[in-house]
Formats: C-alpha cells, structure tokens, sequence
C-alpha cells in the first residue's frame, strides 16, 4: 500500500468520525461518547502494562480523582469550568505522584497488589466521607460546560467533538511516547529493571514518570464522565470499572495501545447492545473473554498482527520499518 | 568532539584529572543470614590495568561483582571507583563514574532487538541529553546513536543480527551482545563475570581475541574459569576462596602457591 493510499484512508477515517454525530442515530453517538471515555481508561492502563508490563488496579481511582474534583468544586460553588479542570488534573498528577512512590519500587504480583489497595482506599474514602463527597448518594447536577452543550436535535454534537479532539492527541501521544527514546527505556525496564540501572538510567523516575503518564490520561476520562453524565458515585470506580478496564485490555492486547480501544469498543458495544436485551449480558462477555483467553493469548491485536501487512505497518510505527527476525 | 560531549565527558568523570585505582576495595565483607560470601576482601585495580579474580565454584566472585556494581549492598568494609567513595552509592551513580559489566547468565533485554538493546546501553549515558519534546521522535531516528550502534555491532560482531530479537539469537550471539552492552557506553572500567561460559570452541577463540583486545584498552577485572586464558590475560591475579583472598600474585606465583594447588586439587579443577 503507497503512502497516498494510506493518507486516503486515514483522511477517510477522519471524515467519518467528523461526520457520527450529523449522520449517526443519537443512541450511536451516545455509545461512541462512552467508548472514547472508558478507551482512555483503557490506553492509561495498557501504556503501562505495554511499557512496564505493570498491571494497574488503580486507574479508575484516577477517574475518581478528577470526577469527584470537578464534581466537589462545581457543586459547591468553588470553582468553574475550565479552572476546575484544570484543578482536577492537577489533584490526578498529585495523587498519581504520590501513589507513584509508594508503587514504583514494586514489580508484578506486588504492583498488582498495591494498586489494588490503593484503588480501593479511593474507592473507600469516596464512600465513606459523606460529608465531602455525599457518599454512596453520589455527586449529582454536575452541569456540562457551555462549549459542551452544543446540540444537534438529541445528539450532543459539542461534547462529541471536545472528546474527539482530545482523544485523539492523547492517542497520537501515547503512541508516539511508545517509539520514542522514553518508550524505549520504559521497555528497557520492562525486560530488565538490572540491567537499565546498571546502564546508568535513573529506573525508579522513568517508573515514577509513566506511572504519572498513566495517571493523567485515566485522569482524562474522568473528566468527560461526570460531564457526560453529570453524576460522580462510587459504583463509578469500584473493582468492578478495574476489572473491566483489565478485561478489555485483555481482550484487545494487553501490551497494546490500538488493543486497548479496540477491546473497550467491543466490550461497551456489546455491553450496551446486550444488556438491553437480557440482563444476564456478562455471561456471554465472560463467555468471549474465555476464547480470546484460549484462542488468542495475545489478545485481538495479536491475531491481527498475523497479517503481513498489519505486521508491517507495526514495525513501521515501532522500529521504522525494520523487520525483527 | 564538540561542546555538547565535553559537558558529559566531565559530568562524568569528575576526578579524571587526578590519579586513583580504578577500583579499590578496602575490608569489604558481607554476610546472607549466617553464611559468609565475603570475608574481609582488600582488592585494587590499578587503572589502565587488568585483574583476573579466580576461585572455585561458591567462592564469592560473582558476590563481589554485586557488590561492586552496587546490586547488593556491603555489610562492613569501603569501596572506592576512581577516588571515589561509592560504598553506599546506587548503581547508577556507580555507573555514571564509568563502571560497567557483563553477568554471567546473560540479562538482556529479551523482547527487544540487538539495535534496541545496544541503542538503550549508549544512551544510558546520555541521558537528560533529550529536548523536553524529544518524545515526539522515534527513536530510530537518532541517526548519530544508531551509527554508534552499528559501530559496537560490527566490534562484537553482530552487525548482521542488529533487527534481531535477542530472544531468537544463540547463546554464543547472546554473550557477544552482552559484551557490546558493557562496553557500549564506553565506560572506564568493565567487570566481566565468566564471559566464556557455556561458548564453542569457535565462539571463545572469538571472545578471547576480544577480551584480549579490551584488556589493552580498559581496565577490565574477569572472573573466568578458564584457568589458561584467565592467566594469560594478565600478571594480577587474585584467588578468592570462601569468601577471602588467600593469593594475590602474577600467573606463575599463582600457579606455585601450595594454597592454591592444594584448593583445585581437591576442587579436580
């Protein structure tokens, strides 16, 4: 495939992701809002589970940072739209530094596990100080800003584009972190935490850092839920959101970025789709989750990547088309 | 060698104006529960000089590699790289003044390409080199590292296998990379622990030329069960048996030590 080919089709595909909320049904937007949401979620996982090969129980607990910010500071009258944004990311990098220091000596089962701690004192600190954050009544009235409000008929045309736009440079950021320098290093790690220090690099920073990185993109997603739907509750970010966020980067790839949004696009559709239809949805997600798990160890990504020309157009992106043997 | 290099050359090596050993060890001993892997070791490398540290299997070399490089700290007892106390420095720090070593069971970067591990080892060095948007480059197009690269490929003879993943080369591959990583940053002082084990007859006559070629170069300290090129290597040599120097010597002292015969006698060394 030349170079015009695949500028076709990346301006195709731009186009018809311009075009969802004019010529897409509102039910369609609604369900790619939530995907491009959660699929931040997901990317904040799968950079460091790609990079680090870390496993992170604690990225809902950023969506928890940033949501119930936004959410405490709107609600009371403390802060507006965009200063509590940016509040928010800021309380998301705090948290995320200082979870990052408790974490970042740490390697598999034990990150694993202290994420998963640390996940669940977000969880249960949003639970249990009513005061602060009305507990398990949830935040709610969280108003969307005006530059969201834009309206097509039903569909939120304004909002679609603000995640669009943002999703998008945090993809093209991502994946261009990942073949840097910086992603090199953090693959370094990955393979030999010994070796890199032995080599000189600062180990426990770079760990610190990606952990941030993150920290900051699960942050994201937090922002466009409690605006997308105006409530923050603590079912929002329970183990339940970790496992899902885990599952879906299973699904797709789990040291991939396109993996992780493709295995949140197919496990919302399908939540979305099914669970409109019968209540007992999870089975047949548990169900497909177990062939992936059988049939596809390396996730959807990894059967795609079987093709030549999928398989090229990675090395492509990661070692400048230079073919590993 | 423009500006840029000269700024790290004395980031990092600050004391290259004065002269030090390269490595000195002073009263070094460290202990796991109530066993005792090294006992009162007193070591010095001279810079610009080779040291062959031999023993029998579990007499402490490859602890005292790890103390050294930092990965395990010492109980009791100071170490010192070019003047510089580093006995409770990290690795990194170690690393920065110059110290570098292969291991005896290669760790490499597996899930990565010979170019990528030898690009991550050259840039060890220079790191904090990078403009604060660097991120938005690829790596591999940092054109002046990865001639470099091919560079150290072509000196431990891997220029043919740099798309390779290290995972898919031979062991004998395998320890030439391990070499190229050690001394890709060009580093002072390299630490080379048992580089000919589990090699073919072709692969070690290919490793001893290099290592021979290096010791010319470098100040090197080898721990090698290859007792003839582990002597031919060099006129220091240190014998480490349970955890302490029991000879220290040229080849030939070595070989008539009465101690040393009678441990690798019974050792059927």
């Amino acid at each position: 495939m030349n170079q015009m080919t695949k500028n076709l089709i990346y301006t195709l595909g731009v186009i018809v992701l311009l075009a969802i909320p004019l010529i897409a049904s509102d039910f369609l937007t609604t369900m790619i809002i939530r995907i491009m949401y959660y699929s931040l979620l997901a990317i904040g996982f799968a950079f460091l589970a790609g990079q680090l090969g870390l496993i992170s129980l604690a990225i809902p607990a950023f969506m928890a940072v940033s949501g119930y910010t936004i959410g405490i500071l709107e609600t009371r009258g403390l802060l507006s739209f965009p200063f509590s944004v940016l509040a928010a990311m800021l309380m998301v990098l705090v948290i995320g530094a200082v979870f990052g220091i408790f974490v970042n000596r740490s390697q598999g089962i034990y990150f694993l596990m202290l994420t998963l701690i640390l996940g669940q004192i977000v969880w249960a600190i949003v639970l249990q100080w009513a005061s602060f954050t009305k507990g398990s009544s949830g935040i709610i009235g969280i108003e969307k800003p005006d530059i969201m409000k834009w309206r097509l008929g039903e569909t939120e045309v304004g909002f679609y584009y603000i995640l669009l736009v943002c999703f998008i440079l945090i993809v093209l950021a991502v994946l261009a972190l990942t073949r840097s320098s910086f992603g090199l290093k953090l693959k370094g790690i990955r393979e030999s935490e010994t070796r890199m220090k032995m080599l000189g690099y600062p180990v426990a920073r770079l760990k610190w850092t990606a952990f941030m990185i993150s920290a900051f993109i699960s942050g994201t997603a937090g922002v466009f839920f409690v605006y997308y739907t105006g409530v923050m509750h603590p079912s929002s970010i329970n183990l339940d959101s970790a496992a899902m966020v885990l599952i879906a980067s299973i699904f797709g790839g789990v040291q991939s970025i396109i993996g992780a949004i493709l295995g949140m696009s197919i496990i919302k559709t399908f939540e979305i789709s099914l669970s409109g239809l019968t209540q007992r949805y999870l089975i047949i997600i548990g169900t497909m989750f177990l062939l992936v798990i059988i049939y596809a160890p390396k996730g959807l990504m990894g059967l795609i990547y079987k093709n030549k020309y999928m398989q090229s157009l990675y090395q492509h992106w990661y070692r400048g088309g230079k073919k590993d043997e | 060698m423009n500006n840029e290099h000269l700024k790290y050359a004395s980031k990092t090596y600050p004391h290259s104006e004065e002269t030090h050993p390269a490595l000195m060890i002073k009263n070094v001993s460290k202990a796991f529960g109530g066993v005792k892997a090294i006992n009162n070791v007193t070591l010095t490398v001279e810079e610009g000089r080779s040291r062959v540290l031999i023993g029998p299997n579990g007499a402490g070399k490859s602890t005292l590699f790890h103390l050294i490089t930092g990965e395990i700290p010492v109980d009791v007892g100071e170490l010192y790289l070019f003047g510089d106390n580093v006995t409770k420095a990290p690795v990194q720090r170690r690393s920065e003044l110059g110290l570098a070593r292969t291991y005896q069971i290669s760790n490499l970067f597996n899930e990565l390409t010979v170019e990528e591990n030898l690009y991550l080892a050259l840039q060890g060095k220079e790191r904090g080199a990078d403009h604060f948007l660097s991120f938005l480059k690829p790596w591999f197009k940092h054109k002046k590292k990865l001639e470099r690269v091919r560079e150290v490929a072509q000196s431990v003879a891997l220029e043919n296998k740099l798309d390779t993943l290290v995972s898919n080369l031979s062991h004998g591959e395998q320890r030439q990379l391990e070499l190229g990583i050690a001394i890709a940053p060009n580093p002072r002082l390299i630490l080379f622990d048992e580089p000919m084990a589990g090699l073919s007859p072709t692969e070690r006559v290919f490793m001893k030329k290099l290592i021979s070629r290096l010791s010319v170069e470098k100040t090197i300290l080898v721990i090698e069960h290859d007792m003839e090129f582990a002597l031919s290597l060099t006129n220091d040599v240190t014998v480490l048996h349970q955890g302490s120097v029991i000879a220290e010597g040229t080849p030939d002292d070595i070989k008539q030590n009465e101690h040393v015969r009678k441990i690798y006698k019974l050792e059927n060394v």
